[in-house]
């Protein structure tokens, strides 16, 4: 069943500048989908028109969900920071008319460990800790429509991992879950994928129909000297080429492959050359390219 | 290092070029002060006058000719009962009453001393000090002219004065200080109140973003704005009765007509004052932008409100904003009712003033609203 349809929709501000074009989105009972894209792409301003606090310039939304059950974890921290933690789950427990929440309040904060904090101010707690209490009062109504907008920007490794178990867990109890992301290794946690920059979805799909829309070969090239090879790698005409740390991807066209691991070994200063499995970051390069007008949003 | 101080010196400039607001307050608000002060005047004129002439003669008329040469008083008619002069100085008509026995005349001709009477509405302490004086001066003046008349022509050796006047300084007959500037008072940190915390609060939620998070609940749009303005009102009324409280206890102003009339007629002007804060939320962009603009708005109130300096002696573009004030009528009420001990049938005119600025402040703010979510 259909909770939230979004067809054409659009933003453009005052200055012109156009933040989402024409963003067609459905989400389902029981859907994870992600809205996976860099800063600037768009996401907080479609998050913002779909939950009404923007109305867009065009385009149509659809929710058929109350909003009694829809919950929004903005991007932003955005409780009331001169309120406790537990206080603020109360303010929410109240707002959404809950009988006795306590025992949910409490068990949503031992969840992510926050029970302890439950008397320190909202703006006295780390940045993590924030995006856990803001996820937490986004849980308490029991929603059955949960918006999260980089809901893990500024979260610790660990705690990010709680953060997803929980996600899954409430997933798993039937939560339809559209959630924003600039991390490629999170988006991964999506369904369903949507990419989008410049305001606009270049592609969307799984992370297996991805990879076979993506033409050619990846190769992870491990070297200390990353610089020198990335350019010394471009006489074998790769297709997209990115590195971080000691590690170069690249794409080439269809070519036979023993030649080509062979030529890039050779390279003074590779360690290793190997075939590596297409990532999420590979393909959303390749959109990148394949898109015709970026629109900066 | 000079350097340096460039470099920051320049990065102010910048951002000042930017906060055009703070640049707009920056330069308007002293405009606006050295304009006010310039112009604030305690040399009361014109002040409206009646005249109960039981004499009926050309002495009579004499006098108050005298009087309104001073361009002190205007006499606005004649009333033809004291119960006529109470009801003009209770509904605020006129300011000043001169009274004439129907002796006055005789007593002047037969050479003895006639009395006559000035009532003066001493709510304003500042208005009834100047106003008394100036009658006094007149009585004297005229009495002394008179006797010198008189002994000019032998009719007395030893002239009684000839005029004997009376001044009645009403509603605060001691002109204490607290019962005039007290109950002004209320109404300026009242409106202090409802206009900063009403404005602070919506740009805080909207500065740090807050507000979002309350908007995407089952709130209504309705239920949100009363769970912003009902503290307010709350606030307003708290501190209102701690003034009031305070006035009476510690200063001894009495409060002579009907609290539950004051307290309905504060409904009005808190409704008007929170209108102003909702405004200024709509437009403000931080808290800082929000407490400039109330300063602003408090100029005016203060100057421009009858509260300390009087309408009348302003020049009468000052005198149209002063009446376009809120403040303005809510202290008219509040003197009314505390001083003067009048009802309804005096400060209705004041409250439907209210309303219709109610009405006007309210269409705005809503429309800023609107076009703020939009």
């Amino acid at each position: 069943m259909s909770l939230l349809r979004a067809e054409a929709l659009s933003c453009t501000y005052p200055n012109g500048t156009r933040a989402v074009v024409d963003l067609d989105l459905e989400l389902n009972e029981g859907d994870l989908v992600g809205l996976i894209g860099p800063d600037g792409a768009g996401k907080t301003t479609a998050f913002r028109m779909l939950m009404g606090l923007k109305t867009p310039t065009a385009g149509r939304i659809e929710r058929t969900v109350e909003p009694e059950f829809t919950a929004y974890v903005p991007q932003a921290f955005a409780l009331s920071p001169d309120l406790t933690v537990a206080e603020n789950m109360l303010l929410q427990a109240r707002l959404y008319d809950l009988n006795a929440p306590g025992p949910r309040i409490t068990e949503l904060l031992t969840s992510l460990e926050l029970d302890a904090f439950r008397d320190r101010l909202a703006g006295a707690l780390s940045g993590g800790m924030k995006q856990k209490l803001a996820l937490c009062v986004g849980l308490l109504p029991n929603p059955r429509l949960l918006l999260l907008d980089e809901p893990t920007t500024g979260v610790d490794p660990v705690s990010r991992r709680e953060f997803w178990e929980l996600l899954h867990q409430v997933h798993d109890e039937g939560v339809a879950i559209l959630f924003s992301t600039p991390y490629m290794d999170e988006a991964e946690y999506a369904h369903h994928m949507l990419l989008m920059h410049g305001g606009r979805i270049l592609d969307q799909g799984t992370l297996d129909s991805f990879r076979e829309k993506l033409p050619g070969r990846v190769v992870k090239v491990i070297t200390p000297q990353r610089r020198q090879v990335q350019e010394a790698m471009q006489a074998f005409h790769p297709l997209d080429l990115f590195g971080e740390g000691e590690i170069i991807r690249a794409r080439f066209a269809e070519q036979p492959l023993e030649a080509l691991l062979d030529g890039l070994s050779a390279l003074p200063g590779v360690e290793k050359a190997v075939l590596s499995e297409a990532t999420l970051e590979d393909f959303f390069l390749h959109a990148l390219v394949e898109a015709e007008e970026p629109v900066h949003g | 290092m000079w350097n340096r101080i460039r470099a920051l010196v320049w990065k102010e400039f910048l951002q000042l070029r930017r906060d055009r607001l703070t640049l707009f307050m920056m330069l308007f608000i002293p405009l606006l002060q050295i304009t006010i002060y310039g112009f604030l005047n305690n040399d009361v004129k014109h002040l409206p006058t009646i005249v109960l002439d039981e004499s009926r003669s050309q002495e009579s008329r004499d006098f108050v000719q005298a009087m309104t040469a001073t361009q002190y008083f205007d006499v606005l008619g004649e009333v033809a009962t004291e119960a006529q002069i109470r009801q003009t100085l209770d509904q605020g008509k006129s300011q000043v009453a001169i009274w004439f026995p129907p002796d006055y005349a005789r007593k002047l001709r037969g050479g003895s001393t006639a009395q006559a009477l000035v009532i003066v509405d001493a709510s304003n302490a500042t208005v009834a000090n100047q106003a008394m004086a100036v009658a006094f001066g007149v009585g004297q003046t005229r009495g002394t002219a008179l006797m010198f008349d008189r002994m000019g022509y032998g009719q007395a050796t030893r002239p009684q004065h000839a005029i004997d006047l009376r001044i009645r300084p009403w509603y605060n007959p001691n002109l204490r200080t607290p019962n005039f500037i007290l109950p002004g008072l209320v109404a300026i940190i009242v409106s202090m109140t409802c206009v900063m915390v009403a404005s602070s609060s919506i740009v805080k939620e909207k500065e740090r973003g807050t507000l979002d998070q309350v908007m995407v609940t089952p709130v209504r749009p309705l239920e949100l704005f009363l769970g912003k303005v009902i503290p307010v009102i709350g606030m307003a009324y708290a501190q209102m009765t701690v003034l009031l409280l305070l006035s009476w206890g510690v200063f001894h102003v009495p409060i002579a007509g009907s609290i539950p009339l004051l307290y309905g007629s504060a409904f009005f002007f808190i409704v008007a004052m929170l209108g102003i804060g909702v405004r200024i939320s709509t437009v403000a962009q931080s808290q800082a932008q929000a407490s400039q603009m109330s300063f602003m708005m408090f100029l005016p109130m203060v100057f421009l409100s009858d509260y300390i300096f009087p309408l009348n002696g302003m020049p009468i573009p000052f005198r149209i904003i002063g009446e376009l004030v809120p403040v303005t009528h809510f202290i008219r009420i509040l003197r009314a009712i505390v001083l003067r001990g009048v009802g309804l049938e005096v400060i209705w005119i004041h409250l439907l003033k209210l309303a219709v600025f109610i009405v006007l402040i309210w269409s705005i703010a809503v429309k800023g609203m609107r076009r703020a979510s939009s």
